[in-house]
């Protein structure tokens, strides 16, 4: 069958035409939608695809149209050359769009995770930002935790009370916590990094030589040690205290050794303590030793003074020996005060107080202090000087003490003053202790001496505290006791050319002044003319034979007892007669038999009417210092003179209450 | 890009061009006459075809749907089609007999049809009508595209 090649013709030339039109219209259309979004890999692609297939299209049609015009022309010639080009053109085309496409994919798949990145990169910040917060919160919880730990560890160094020490393994610190800095002075900053034998050296307290580094021995041995007790540590500044301490390796999380730690406490406070107490001991058992001589030499002195009052009351005036006799006296009396002093430092206690002008306590007490010394002293004491409230014996001791002192700090030349006088102006004496309300007086005790160490000023009060080789560190502390039992202050100024001790003592009551007033009327001398009947119940032989012979003198009957047992009995016998006992001196301790404590509740018991004296050589007693609150009427301090004892009977007994008339 | 390259560009493509048409045989390198065009043009087409299908495998992949996605695959049907027709009627080119053309002054006026294959060679020479509607599907599809 033959067919026409007219419309193969037709329609490669027709088709050629529009194929080049449709392409170029694609061309254009591909690049107007490009235009819209650059960023478009599939337009971009389209772009490349469109152009390739216009290329094609271009060179395909064109070649058709020009083989058409050429075969019709007779050009048949000329196409053979054209047409390897225009085929050329078509096949690099047909490969150009094969490789567009590969590369598309490439691309495409490179810009779709792009875009996926893109497009969740809001989601994927969240999401790490969420991550990152818990990781942030996390790392903070775990510094948070890590700081509070750190914290904690430092804020527990610093507590702990004992002075810790960390160095690495070459002894070099690393950690010093604030004791330790305060013992060894050296700051942490200063210490850190620097040997530990530079920070922390230590010398036998004995000897002074130089003790192994504990850290060096930790090292070595690999194990905890111990410092011997009589270590020492020299601090920067010169300083020494007594420690005890120990060291320990510090392991790490493989279990080797990565460091030391050393703590150490000072221990001088505390050797100073059981020092003291070795001491307190001693003086306790010197106290005791002192209190059973002083006991015993009261009641020796109790039967001098009784007879010597009373031969001194039995003698004339007049009489030569009479003179003999009063110094004997006055002897007797000092002899008193120093036993009463032994037994204060002996039993301790509160103060048995009377109204009384100080100013002679204050020259006898300081002369009896200087005496066989070189030394001058000036007294100042006016006579209008107001009474004041005090023991006398403590008050005596306590100017001791002050003069004692200040005769060591002069090594026995130089001078002293003493001066007293009466407050009048509160305000000018700027001391703040004093009561606005009260009244005053001021002694003040001036030596000139080389004056008190301005860093020993402020403990000079303080119990043991001595600057002297042989001092027991208590005069001062029980001149301090004893001024605050009297309700006084005192204060110390001292310069390098004199010390001045000022005591304040608040001014006696009214009453006081009348009870003094009613003390210097009473008759030196009393006459035989009381009534009554007595019973004297002491231990001691002695004593109740002078006391028996000063109430005979008095004009008393007497009865005598030895113990309290026997003294009740007498007292019951006596109350179912005609002549009842009318009052009872009573010996405060009775060794192996009832004190006057037990027999004087027994006989209240018996009789609450009773009167009853109590008698002791400890002034400071508590039965004697508050004798009322034990059913006693009165206090009978031994040794007592007669009038002592009149003034003291004549305050319980009156003349109508006295049953049996002399 | 400066006009100092855009000069030297130039100047390169009138070189090669030159090159091309110029081109004389030479025995110190390798001859591409003969049938080397035809069998590097149709392994253009199958890559042509290939480089297409792919496309279009992707593009049913990807489920792409809307405005001018039916009409790109139209374009990528068409233009595949084109291909296998237009790789046919080369091939088939090569197989017809030139006595089946009737020429007139050197201008084949009809061809006589003998068997299948003529028919075949026959249709393939009208491959525009396959042509055409793959362009002009594309072109629809760029509308669409550019419209949404």
């Amino acid at each position: 069958m033959t067919i026409s090649w007219v419309p193969v013709e037709l329609t490669d030339s027709i088709g050629s035409i529009l194929a080049l039109y449709l392409a170029v219209a694609c061309l254009i259309q591909a690049r107007l939608w490009f235009k819209n979004k650059h960023d478009d890999i599939f337009r971009h692609y389209i772009i490349l695809l469109t152009t390739a297939i216009t290329i094609f299209a271009a060179s395909r049609s064109i070649g058709h149209l020009v083989k058409q015009v050429l075969l019709l022309s007779g050009q048949n010639h000329i196409w053979q050359h054209l047409s390897p080009f225009s085929g050329g053109i078509n096949t690099a085309t047909f490969i150009a769009i094969c490789t567009i496409g590969i590369y598309y994919q490439s691309v495409e798949k490179i810009h779709r995770q792009i875009e996926y990145y893109h497009h969740h990169l809001e989601d994927m910040v969240t999401r790490r930002t969420a991550a990152l917060e818990d990781e942030i919160t996390e790392r903070k919880q775990i510094q948070q935790s890590l700081s509070e730990e750190k914290e904690q560890l430092a804020v527990t160094l610093r507590s702990i009370g004992d002075g810790v020490i960390t160095t690495d393994t070459a002894g070099q610190v690393v950690l010093i916590n604030k004791v330790a800095e305060q013992l060894t002075v050296w700051r942490h900053e200063e210490a850190a990094g620097r040997s530990i034998i530079d920070i922390f050296k230590i010398v036998d307290a004995h000897d002074r030589t130089p003790l192994e580094n504990p850290v060096t021995r930790v090292l070595s041995l690999s194990r905890i040690v111990a410092m011997a007790n009589n270590t020492v540590l020299i601090a920067k500044d010169g300083a020494e205290y007594n420690i005890a301490d120990s060291g320990a390796p510090i392991y790490g999380q493989d279990s080797n050794i990565i460091g030391v730690v050393l703590v150490f406490r000072d221990v001088t406070a505390e050797k100073r303590l059981h020092a003291e107490m070795m001491k307190n001991e001693k003086l306790e058992s010197v106290g005791v030793l002192a209190g059973g001589i002083a006991h015993d030499f009261n009641n020796i002195l109790m039967a001098i003074m009784g007879n010597l009052s009373l031969t001194r009351h039995i003698l004339d005036s007049q009489d030569r020996v009479y003179p003999l006799i009063k110094a004997a006296e006055k002897a007797a009396i000092r002899a008193k005060d120093l036993a009463q002093q032994l037994l204060t430092f002996s039993r301790g206690g509160d103060p048995v107080r009377q109204t009384a002008a100080i100013g002679e306590v204050i020259r006898e007490s300081a002369d009896f202090a200087l005496h066989g010394s070189q030394i001058k002293c000036q007294y100042r004491i006016p006579d209008d000087l107001w009474l004041v409230h005090i023991d006398k014996g403590q008050m005596s001791q306590v100017i001791q003490n002050l003069i004692i002192n200040a005769r060591q700090a002069m090594d026995d030349s130089g001078s002293i003053s003493i001066s007293c006088e009466n407050i009048t102006d509160l305000a000018a004496e700027k001391f703040p202790p004093l009561a606005a309300d009260r009244k005053y007086i001021k002694i003040s005790t001036t030596d000139s001496g080389p004056g008190i160490p301005a860093k020993s000023i402020a403990k000079i009060f303080d119990p043991y505290f001595t600057t002297k080789e042989m001092g027991n560190g208590l005069g001062l502390a029980i001149t301090n006791s004893i001024i605050a039992k009297h309700e006084g202050f005192i204060r110390v100024a001292s310069s390098p050319e004199e010390t001045v001790f000022t005591i304040y003592l608040p001014v006696a009551e009214p009453r006081s002044n009348g009870q003094a007033g009613a003390q210097s009327t009473l008759p030196c001398y009393p006459d035989a003319t009381a009534h009554g009947k007595i019973l004297v119940m002491d231990d001691e032989e002695m004593i109740r034979q002078v006391t028996y012979t000063m109430l005979r003198l008095l004009g008393y009957q007497v009865v005598l007892a030895a113990d309290g047992r026997k003294a009740l009995k007498l007292y019951l016998e006596a109350s179912q007669t005609d002549a009842p006992i009318d009052a009872m001196i009573m010996d405060l301790t009775v060794p192996g038999g009832m004190g006057g404590k037990e027999a004087a509740a027994e006989a209240l018991r018996l009789d609450p009417a009773a009167k009853i004296l109590v008698s002791s050589g400890y002034s400071n007693d508590p039965i004697i210092t508050n004798y009322r609150q034990y059913g006693f009427c009165g206090s009978l301090i031994k040794p007592y003179k007669i009038m002592d004892l009149h003034k003291a009977l004549t305050a319980i007994i009156t003349p109508q209450s006295a049953a049996t008339p002399n | 890009m400066s006009d100092r390259l855009k000069g030297k560009g130039i100047r390169c493509g009138l070189f090669v061009l030159g090159l091309l048409l110029y081109a004389e045989p030479a025995l110190a390198v390798q001859h591409h006459g003969g049938a080397e065009g035809l069998i590097s043009h149709q392994i253009g087409h199958i890559l042509f075809t290939l480089g297409m299908a792919f496309l279009l495998f992707r593009v049913y992949q990807d489920r792409k749907r809307g405005a001018g996605w039916f009409e790109f695959k139209g374009f990528l049907w068409c233009i595949i089609l084109w291909n296998i027709m237009t790789f046919t009627g080369h091939w088939l080119d090569e197989l017809t007999s030139p006595a089946s053309f009737t020429i007139v002054n050197q201008h084949p006026v009809a061809f006589t049809i003998n068997n299948l294959q003529d028919a075949l060679f026959y249709f393939t020479r009208l491959d525009h009508l396959l042509l055409l509607p793959a362009l002009f599907f594309l072109l629809k599809a760029l509308q669409k595209w550019g419209k949404a």
